[in-house]
């Protein structure tokens, strides 16, 4: 228990900070107090600019941080694999693909991105689930499975992409992630689908429990394991696909973040995604402060520190799922 | 609680349970036996709803149990199964507060009723010292206890057991068929039980019923069904049968 509140207090101090050292340094530099004043006050020319430029890029990161990290957690519980991630096993590209086709085809649907996204990214869990159910998930043929269906879409992303130039035009951002550009109106767009995302996953924590025993168990208990399954699935796939249609193709996060975050705070869902949506924002935003002070004007997209921190995580995860399971 | 012309078959092909008709008796401790494969497991699990039969149905106070809702089942009827997983840092009082769980609402809290639930299911299992341990420092034994536990936290009536003995040293084995004896004679809890071991059918049951390759051969008090002939039958195996002034019937295998 105490180890739980400490857990708590660490990473809320950590995110705390974070959010003051990245709106502090860039190639505008205030300091706190001069930034707490400005903010107050509204006539510090600086801190207005940092306003409009750089607080939606950190309510950004956080926002796609915690919702890939929480989408990561669900679908964990749902197939009972702690080797699922929405960008490993293509729900994200698979979410990228559709936006991508769909603001090159019709631009002014920008506002109904997420939505696309959610249309993509439960065709793509839908496959995965159909494809690699045999009577059970076994849970390396689901990640096999997954890692085709995911170089599947972003092959057909990328060629789609390419077509004809290499331009690097505005539709790129739906496949990788820069987090320069954000605006408030995307802060809004991920406000409201991504804490509509948290909030249910919170409510579905019990269900998620459940989950962890087995099926015939679950249903015992009263449970409707399918509806429980199926609306799970949904809540997780709305949670990535907005995280991809305003942050971009960001992988990994799903897969780091809650196998910490057990090994902090336990594995009840109830504490585990809360912790997880703080620990997925601190990684994100981390991951984009870093990307963008360390070789300062040049930018390292958040989406590249993820995936190199995050290919090493997965090899050494199946590895280790190798001893609990066996095969 | 009717059993009444239950088909059922995991293929569609061959058919697992062929047309079965029962009566548990509420109240008493009814235990099935038979051979691997018979189809006994089968049964409990289309008992308790995790199978859905081809054909017939199950009644239990005049009404078909697939026409009962999950959660009010959950609260009538609670099953332990043979192999159980759960995550390995849940206290014991945590998974036993899981079967609080058909009681409450989505949002609902933990009330009064059901923390006394979950006592009286650690008092009956003798766990309450163990409360606070999480399941992987437990032996063997004192697992299945935990999921028993769970079980008796949901509150019902009707308790099932699917081969609760299987993997436990013989000290376990008899602690848990106590336990089974005490909940029906002192809490009146109607007890369904899939047992391997013959003697501890005879010793612990009211009513036994044997099964071969789907169909029940004999049902009936201990006595009743279990002679040399039905062993042999169901079994192929030959046995003698013996009467001991303070233990009642024994059975000893021969040979085959």
């Amino acid at each position: 228990m105490i180890r739980k509140i400490a857990s708590f207090i660490i990473i809320a101090v950590l995110l705390a900070v974070a959010i003051m050292i990245s709106a502090m340094t860039g190639s505008i530099k205030v300091g706190a107090l001069e930034l707490f004043q400005g903010l107050l006050s509204g006539t510090n020319e600086q801190v207005e600019v940092i306003k409009d430029l750089r607080f939606p890029r950190i309510i950004v990161s956080m926002l796609t941080g915690a919702a890939l990290a929480v989408s990561g957690v669900l679908l964990q519980a749902v197939m009972r694999n702690p080797l699922a991630d929405a960008g490993v096993i293509g729900i994200s590209s698979g979410a990228g693909l559709v936006s991508l086709l769909i603001v090159t085809i019709f631009p002014g649907l920008f506002f109904w991105m997420p939505l696309f996204s959610f249309i993509g990214g439960a065709f793509a869990c839908y496959l995965v689930y159909a494809l690699s159910w045999k009577s059970g998930l076994s849970p390396l043929r689901l990640i096999l499975v997954g890692i085709a269906i995911n170089a599947t879409f972003t092959g057909l992303g990328q060629s789609f992409n390419y077509r004809g130039s290499y331009a690097v035009t505005s539709v790129n951002q739906a496949i990788s992630s820069i987090f320069t550009m954000k605006t408030w109106q995307d802060v809004n767009i991920i406000a409201i689908y991504g804490i509509v995302g948290l909030l249910l996953s919170l409510l579905l924590s019990s269900w998620c429990n459940m989950l962890s025993l087995q099926d015939k168990t679950a249903k015992n208990l009263g449970l409707r394991v399918t509806r429980a399954r199926l609306l799970i699935s949904v809540v997780a796939v709305l949670l990535a696909s907005v995280a991809t249609a305003v942050g971009g193709l960001i992988a990994f996060v799903g897969l780091l973040v809650p196998h910490i975050a057990r090994l902090l705070v336990g594995s009840d869902h109830k504490v585990l995604i809360p912790f997880s949506a703080l620990g997925g924002a601190l990684l994100i935003l981390t991951a984009d402060t870093l990307g963008r002070t360390l070789l300062a004007p040049t930018e390292i997209p958040a989406s590249i520190i993820m995936t190199v921190i995050g290919g090493p995580f997965l090899i050494f995860m199946l590895r280790k799922s190798d001893r609990v399971h066996g095969n | 609680m009717e059993i009444k012309e239950i088909t059922f078959s995991y293929d569609r092909k061959t058919d697992q349970l062929n047309r079965i008709s029962s009566n548990i008796a509420l109240g008493k401790v009814t235990t099935i036996i038979g051979p691997n494969g018979c189809g006994k497991s089968t049964l409990l699990g289309v008992m308790s709803q995790n199978y859905k039969p081809q054909a017939g149905e199950i009644v239990l106070d005049g009404k078909a149990l697939s026409l009962t809702k999950p959660k009010d089942l959950a609260k009538r009827l609670a099953v332990v199964h043979q192999q159980n997983e759960a995550p390995s840092d849940l206290t014991v009082e945590k998974l036993t507060s899981f079967g609080r769980l058909p009681h409450r609402s989505l949002f609902g809290q933990t009330e009064e009723e059901d923390e006394k639930a979950v006592e009286w299911a650690l008092a009956c299992t003798n766990l309450q010292d163990k409360r606070s341990l999480k399941l992987d420092q437990l032996s063997g034994g004192e697992r299945q206890r935990v999921w028993i536990a769970m079980a008796l936290a949901q509150k019902t009536n009707i308790l099932f057991l699917d081969e609760p003995t299987t993997f436990l040293d013989i000290y376990y084995q008899i602690e848990i068929l106590q336990l089974v004896r005490t909940l029906n004679e002192t809490y009146g809890l109607t007890i369904v039980m899939v047992l391997h071991d013959i003697n501890q059918a005879i010793r612990y049951s009211d009513t036994i019923i044997v099964m071969k390759a789907g169909e029940i051969v004999k049902e009936g008090t201990p006595e009743s069904v279990i002679t040399e002939e039905i062993v042999k039958a169901t079994y192929g195996v030959d046995v003698i049968l013996k009467q001991d002034e303070s233990t009642g019937l024994y059975m000893i295998p021969v040979s085959i």
